[in-house]
């Protein structure tokens, strides 16, 4: 009696161990290079009781206490900004609170981007960027993928690289833009207006007015829906 | 053999399998998650990040420009 169940047990745990790949699959994902894209920045927090998804502009504050909501399944989530680098190993899915003090002069010049990637098991990444600003100034509207809003004195755009967009202001502006971004091009349609074709990456764009107050445009042109990371 | 007999083993058989399946699954699954660790740490070591300040010196100059061309236009 015995011996037949120790037998079933045998056969079983050696059954088991044969039907168990000698390589997993993950390590045969992680041997691809990575590249890294211009990714959709999709990953959702909140500041102020304000939700966001991937990116903005924030006005800036001495103390910013910032929430990201970290995907299931994020063995590595890290923060960047101009000058930090926080890394968060297997941090626990939900909400994920920074309390943010930039530091006077270093990370309160424009700009100083924050970035938060969630580095998922499988390969994956989800991100999100936002910066933090307190010229606050000249006033605009903004058509950017599908939305008309209202910003004032910045404003950050995410869209298909490629796709059109349109700031509009209510007064003559001067306008200059990163070294490698698309120019604006005065609207024929509407006054004091600039159509602006997105790149892929990053693109940032200045307006003054007479009166000498700005207003900063960021552009994130994405080419990619997801973040695929070593899963390419 | 007593058809019990076999009943009984077959109901053991049940039980025991999936324990030794989930006891020896545990090993691979620590070793995945430690290859998934150590490659997410790896990417981020590639990434440098949007948040680099060299940014500062693109945004100088758009400042400078701004301020050229608005002296410019309204001089």
């Amino acid at each position: 009696m015995l011996r037949m169940i120790l037998l079933i047990v045998a056969l079983a745990a050696g059954c088991t161990t044969a039907a168990l790949p000698s390589v997993l699959p993950f390590d045969a994902v992680t041997q691809t290079s990575s590249s890294f894209s211009h990714p959709r920045r999709s990953l959702p927090w909140s500041y102020g009781g304000v939700s966001y998804v991937g990116v903005d502009i924030l006005h800036r504050q001495s103390r910013m206490s910032i929430d990201f909501q970290i995907p299931p399944d994020t063995v590595l989530f890290t923060l960047q900004s101009c000058s930090r680098d926080i890394t968060v190993v297997r941090p626990k899915a939900g909400a994920f609170r920074w309390d943010y003090t930039p530091f006077l002069f270093l990370e309160s010049q424009d700009p100083c981007y924050v970035e938060a990637t969630a580095y998922l098991s499988n390969g994956g990444q989800v991100s999100g960027m936002f910066d933090v600003s307190n010229t606050f100034q000249l006033g605009a509207t903004l058509y950017c993928n599908g939305d008309r809003t209202k910003p004032s004195g910045g404003a950050w755009c995410q869209v298909r690289a490629g796709r059109l967009l349109w700031l509009s202001f209510a007064e003559e502006v001067v306008e200059a833009h990163a070294e490698g971004c698309p120019a604006p091009t005065p609207s024929r349609q509407l006054g004091h207006t600039f159509e602006i074709a997105s790149a892929a990456g990053r693109c940032e764009y200045g307006f003054r007015s007479r009166s000498g107050e700005n207003f900063r445009l960021t552009v994130w042109g994405w080419d990619s829906i997801l973040d695929l990371g070593r899963l390419k | 053999m007593n058809p019990q007999i076999m009943l009984m083993l077959l109901r053991l058989a049940l039980v025991v399998v999936p324990w030794i399946l989930k006891r020896l699954d545990q090993p691979s699954k620590a070793r995945e998650a430690e290859d998934n660790l150590k490659s997410a740490m790896r990417d981020h070591q590639e990434k440098q990040g949007e948040g680099s300040i060299q940014n500062r010196e693109a945004h100088k100059k758009i400042e400078d420009d701004l301020k050229d061309k608005a002296k410019e236009k309204w001089k």
